[in-house]
C-alpha cells in the first residue's frame, strides 16, 4: 500500500465489497458470464485507456476511459449482459504504472470507484428499451445521461472517501474543454460499439484511435496555460536580473493589488488580469539605465523624461503579446498623472498598491516609512489622489492578514550599497522626481541596488 | 489568460464565414434532394463534399510551418460512399469552392491542387484495389490508398519547393505525426462507418459525420498549441524591443541577426528546432546591455569585451525561463563558464559558434559594408575547423542576398 493514505483504507474496502457484490448480482441477473471476446478486448482497451491518463494543472487526473465505458455499454446492452460493463470498468483500475510500483491500494480504489460509476451508467442505460438504443440516435441520446451518471457516482465515491481531507476545489478552469473533449471521444466510442454489434468484436480495436488521440487534446489547455505563465515568468526574470528592487517591488504590488481586488469582490479572470497588470506595470523599466532607477538624489528634467518613458514602454511591450493585451490596457489605464484621469477601478487599485509599497519599502533615496505614517498618508490622499474604498480595502486586508510590517532590507534579495537616508522624497512611481525644495544633501554617495549575495561577498 | 487568444489572424479566419455558408447551403440542398429524389449517393456526395470544404478550414498546424487539412479524413469516407466518378467530381468541386473563398489565391492554389490530387489518388486507388480484392481486403485497400495519396502529396510538395526555389528539409516533429495520425485515424473510422465491414455495422453518412467530431476537438487543441507557440514568439518580440528602446542596438538589427542565424543554421543542416533556438539566441543576445548603470551602446564599433559583457548578462536573464536553451547558447558564445550540467556537446558548441561568428561579423563595421572583406578577415583570424564551417555557411547566406 505504498503512498496510500490510511484514511482511504476503509472506504476502499467498502467500495470493493460493494463493487464485487454488484458484479455477482449482475452475473446472477444475466444467468451467465459475459461473452469472452468482447469482454477481453474491451478490458484490454480499458487498461490502455488508463495508461493514457494525464494530470491536469488543477491536480485532477483524467483518462479517456469514458470511450471504453460507453462502447461497452452499447456492446453489452445488445446481449443484455449487465456484468460486462462492470467487469470492463473494474479492469480500468489496472493502471500499469501503479501496478509496477506496487501501489495496490490505489489499484483497488480506482477499480472499485470505476465499477461503481459503471454500475450507475448501467442503471440509466438499461432503463430504456433495447429497441430505443439499437438506433444510432437513440444510443447517443441515452448515453449522455449514462455517462453523466458514471462520472457523478465516481466523483461522489472519491469525494466521500477523502471527506475532510479534500479542500474545496474551485471551478476547474479546464472543465469546458475537458467536458467537450470527453463527450466527443466518448460518442466515438459508442458509435464503434454500435458498429461492433453489427460486424463483430474485432472492430472494437479501432477504439485505439480515440483512446490514443484523446490525451493530447485533454492536455492542450494545460499547455497553453503553462505557456502563459512562462511568458510572464520570462519578463519578470529579465526585470529581476536588471534591477532586483523593481522586480521585488512589482511582486509586492501584485500581492497588494490582489488583496484590494479580493476585498472589492473582484474575482476570476478579472482578478487575475489585475494581478498581472500590477506585476508587469513597471516592466518598461527594463529600458531605463540603472543609475537613474537607483539615483539617490533628485532627477533632472532630462532624467525624469527618460524614467517617465518606461510607462509607454510597459504598454508597448505588453501590447506585443496577444494574451497580455487586456493587461496592457489596464497598465495603460493606470498610467496617468492625475486622479481624475484614472479610468478603471483596476487602475485605482494599482495606484494605491503602488503607492503603498513605494512608501512602505526602503528605496535608494530614503528608508521605509513607519506603517502608521503610510496609512495616514494614504487616508489623507483618499478622494484626492487615491480612491477611498481602495485605500480602506488595502488597510483592512493587511490588518486582517497581520501583514502590517513595512518592508525593510532584511531578508530581501537585494540591498543598498549605501544606507538610504531616513527621510527624503517618496511617493508612488515617478515621485522620484523630487520637488526642488526638498534637501537631499544628506546622502550624496552612489546608490545602486545589488543582490544580497553580492553584498555578502563584498563584506567577506 | 487561457482561451482568449487561441484564434490568430490568418487563412482560417478569412475562410471561415464564406466556407461555412457554402457548406451549410450544400447540407440544406442535400436535405432537399434527400426528401425529393431519395438518391442516396447524391445526398452522400453533397454532404461529404460539404465536409471536404469545411475540412479545408480546419487545418491542423504545427511549428515551424507544417500543416494538414482535416478534409483529408473525408476522402476515405467519400471513397466508400459513392462510385469513383462521383467521388472525383465531388473532390474537385469542393476544392474549387474552397479556392474561390480564399483571398490569398497564390498561396491557396498549391494547397487546393495538393488536396485535390491526394483525394483523387485515394479514391482511385481504393476503387481499383477494392474492385479487385473485395470487401475482405478493406484494411489493405485503405492502407494502399493512403500510401499512394501520401506519395502524390510528397511529389506535389517537392514540385512546389522546386518551383519556388525553396530549400527545406523534411522534418517530422511529434506534432506532425500526431496530426497525421489524427486525420488518418478519423478517416478510417469514418470510412468504416459509411458502409461498415462486408456491409454489416454500417452507420451511413450520418454516423461518419458524428465520428468526425473528435477531429474538430483535435483541431481545437492544435489551435491552443498554435497560440502557445505564438505566445512564446511574441514574448521574444517584446524582450527584443528592450535593447532597441534602451538605445543599445539599432531598430531591426536583432531581427536581421535572427534571420541571418536561421539561414546559417539551415545551411549547416541543423533541425528546425535548432534553427528556431539559434534565431531566438541571436535575437535576444543583446538584451543584457540594459542591465548596467549605463546602457552598453552596441550601435557603433562595440568592442568584443562590451559584447561579451552584454551577452553574459543576457544569459542570466534567459536562463531558467522558456528561453533557457537560447540562454545557454548565448552563455557559451560569450565565453561564460557553462552552468554545471550544461556540458555542451558538439551540437551546442556549433550553435554557440554561430552566434560568436555573427558577433564578429557584425562588430567588424566596415565588414558589414564589405561582407566579403569581413568574411575574409574572419577566415584569416580563425583556423578552427568548426568556425571555418560556420564562416563558409555565412558566406553562402550572404552571397545569396537578403531572404
Amino acid at each position: 500500500m505504498t503512498d496510500f493514505p490510511p484514511q482511504l483504507r476503509i472506504p476502499t474496502i467498502a467500495s470493493c465489497t460493494i463493487a464485487l457484490a454488484l458484479i455477482s448480482i449482475a452475473i446472477g441477473h444475466d444467468g451467465a458470464a459475459p461473452a469472452l471476446l468482447p469482454c477481453t478486448v474491451l478490458a484490454c482497451l480499458a487498461v490502455v485507456a488508463e495508461h493514457e491518463r494525464i494530470s491536469l494543472r488543477s491536480g485532477i487526473d483524467v483518462s479517456p476511459g469514458l470511450v471504453v465505458l460507453l462502447a461497452s455499454l452499447v456492446v453489452f446492452r445488445q446481449s443484455n449482459s449487465l456484468a460486462g460493463p462492470l467487469i470492463v470498468a473494474a479492469c480500468s483500475g489496472l493502471h500499469v504504472a501503479s501496478l509496477r510500483s506496487g501501489r495496490r491500494g490505489w489499484l483497488a480504489f480506482h477499480a472499485a470507484s470505476s465499477t461503481l460509476g459503471a454500475a450507475a451508467a448501467c442503471v440509466v442505460f438499461w432503463a430504456v428499451p433495447a429497441s430505443s438504443v439499437a438506433q444510432l440516435s437513440g444510443a447517443l441520446f441515452m448515453l449522455a445521461p449514462a455517462a453523466f451518471a458514471a462520472i457523478a457516482v465516481e466523483s461522489i465515491v472519491v469525494a466521500l472517501s477523502y471527506r475532510h481531507d479534500v479542500r474545496p476545489r474551485p471551478w476547474l478552469p479546464e472543465f469546458p474543454e475537458i467536458a467537450v473533449a470527453l463527450s466527443t471521444f466518448g460518442a466515438a466510442g459508442a458509435l464503434v460499439g454500435v458498429m461492433a454489434n453489427g460486424t463483430g468484436s474485432a472492430i472494437l480495436l479501432v477504439l485505439l484511435v480515440p483512446i490514443l488521440l484523446a490525451p493530447q487534446v485533454l492536455a492542450a489547455p494545460g499547455r497553453l496555460e503553462a505557456a502563459e505563465s512562462d511568458a510572464v515568468a520570462s519578463l519578470m526574470r529579465a526585470l529581476e536580473v536588471k534591477d532586483p528592487y523593481t522586480a521585488a517591488h512589482s511582486q509586492r504590488v501584485a500581492r497588494f493589488a490582489t488583496y484590494i481586488g479580493a476585498e472589492l469582490e473582484i474575482s476570476g479572470q478579472r482578478l487575475e488580469d489585475l494581478r498581472l497588470a500590477a506585476l508587469l506595470h513597471d516592466i518598461g523599466k527594463l529600458v531605463v539605465p540603472n543609475q537613474l532607477l537607483n539615483k539617490p538624489g533628485r532627477l533632472t528634467r532630462e532624467e525624469f523624461d527618460v524614467v517617465k518613458r518606461h510607462e509607454h514602454v510597459s504598454v508597448a511591450m505588453l501590447s506585443r503579446i496577444d494574451a497580455l493585451a487586456p493587461v496592457a490596457r489596464l497598465v495603460a489605464d493606470s498610467r496617468h498623472d492625475t486622479f481624475a484621469e484614472l479610468r478603471s477601478l483596476e487602475a485605482h487599485v494599482i495606484a494605491v498598491a503602488d503607492a503603498y509599497d513605494a512608501m512602505a519599502s526602503t528605496r535608494a533615496y530614503r528608508q521605509a516609512l513607519p506603517e502608521e505614517v503610510v496609512f495616514a498618508e494614504l487616508r489623507a490622499k483618499a478622494g484626492k489622489q487615491f480612491l477611498a474604498p481602495c485605500v480602506e480595502a488595502l488597510i483592512a486586508a493587511l490588518v486582517r492578514r497581520g501583514e502590517t510590517a513595512v518592508v525593510h532590507d532584511a531578508g530581501l534579495p537585494y540591498g543598498w550599497a549605501v544606507v538610504p537616508p531616513k527621510s527624503g522624497v517618496g511617493s508612488a512611481g515617478l515621485g522620484d522626481f523630487a520637488p526642488a525644495h526638498i534637501d537631499l544633501t544628506e546622502n550624496s554617495g552612489e546608490h545602486v541596488a545589488v543582490r544580497s549575495s553580492e553584498l555578502q561577498g563584498a563584506s567577506r | 489568460m487561457s482561451g482568449r487568444t487561441v484564434f490568430a489572424s490568418g487563412r482560417d479566419e478569412r475562410l471561415r464565414v464564406p466556407v461555412l455558408v457554402v457548406a451549410t447551403a450544400a447540407a440544406l440542398v442535400a436535405l432537399v434532394v434527400a426528401l425529393v429524389s431519395n438518391s442516396e449517393p447524391l445526398v452522400a456526395a453533397m454532404l461529404l463534399g460539404a465536409g471536404i470544404v469545411v475540412g479545408e478550414v480546419f487545418v491542423l498546424r504545427w511549428p515551424p510551418a507544417g500543416e494538414v487539412a482535416a478534409s483529408y479524413s473525408v476522402f476515405l469516407a467519400l471513397t466508400r460512399a459513392v462510385d469513383l466518378r462521383v467521388a472525383v467530381v465531388t473532390i474537385v468541386a469542393a476544392e474549387i469552392v474552397t479556392l474561390a473563398g480564399d483571398e490569398d489565391f497564390r498561396s491557396a492554389r498549391w494547397r487546393a491542387v495538393r488536396s485535390a490530387a491526394m483525394g483523387v489518388a485515394i479514391v482511385t486507388v481504393f476503387h481499383l484495389v477494392f474492385a479487385t480484392l473485395g470487401h475482405r481486403e478493406l484494411v489493405i485497400t485503405v492502407l494502399a490508398a493512403l500510401l499512394v495519396s501520401a506519395a502524390v502529396g510528397a511529389a506535389i510538395d517537392g514540385s512546389m519547393r522546386h518551383a519556388e526555389r525553396e530549400v527545406q528539409q523534411t522534418y517530422w516533429p511529434e506534432r506532425a505525426l500526431y496530426a497525421w495520425a489524427a486525420v488518418i485515424g478519423t478517416g478510417v473510422l469514418m470510412a468504416l462507418a459509411v458502409r461498415g465491414v462486408d456491409g454489416a455495422g454500417a452507420l451511413g453518412v450520418r454516423g461518419a459525420a458524428w465520428l468526425s467530431l473528435p477531429l474538430l476537438v483535435i483541431w481545437w487543441s492544435f489551435q491552443q498549441d498554435d497560440a502557445s507557440t505564438r505566445l512564446t514568439r511574441q514574448t521574444a518580440d517584446a524582450l527584443a524591443m528592450v535593447p532597441v528602446l534602451g538605445g543599445a542596438v539599432e531598430l531591426g538589427a536583432s531581427a536581421h541577426d535572427a534571420d541571418l542565424a536561421r539561414r546559417v543554421a539551415a545551411q549547416l543542416g541543423l533541425s528546425a528546432d535548432e534553427q528556431h533556438t539559434l534565431a531566438v539566441a541571436a535575437r535576444l543576445r543583446h538584451l543584457g546591455a540594459v542591465t548596467f548603470d549605463s546602457v552598453i551602446d552596441l550601435t557603433g564599433d562595440a568592442s568584443g569585451a562590451a559584447l561579451a559583457r552584454a551577452e553574459a548578462a543576457t544569459s542570466a536573464m534567459l536562463r531558467n525561463t522558456q528561453f533557457d536553451e537560447a540562454g545557454a547558447i548565448v552563455s557559451a558564445a560569450s565565453g561564460v563558464a557553462a552552468r554545471a550540467g550544461d556540458s555542451p556537446d558538439g551540437r551546442a558548441e556549433l550553435l554557440a559558434t554561430v552566434v560568436r561568428t555573427l558577433d564578429e561579423f557584425q562588430t567588424a563595421r566596415p565588414g558589414v559594408r564589405d561582407p566579403a572583406g569581413a568574411i575574409g578577415a574572419l577566415r584569416a583570424r580563425h583556423a578552427d575547423r568548426r568556425v571555418r564551417t560556420v564562416v563558409d555557411a555565412l558566406e553562402r547566406v550572404v552571397g545569396s542576398g537578403p531572404a
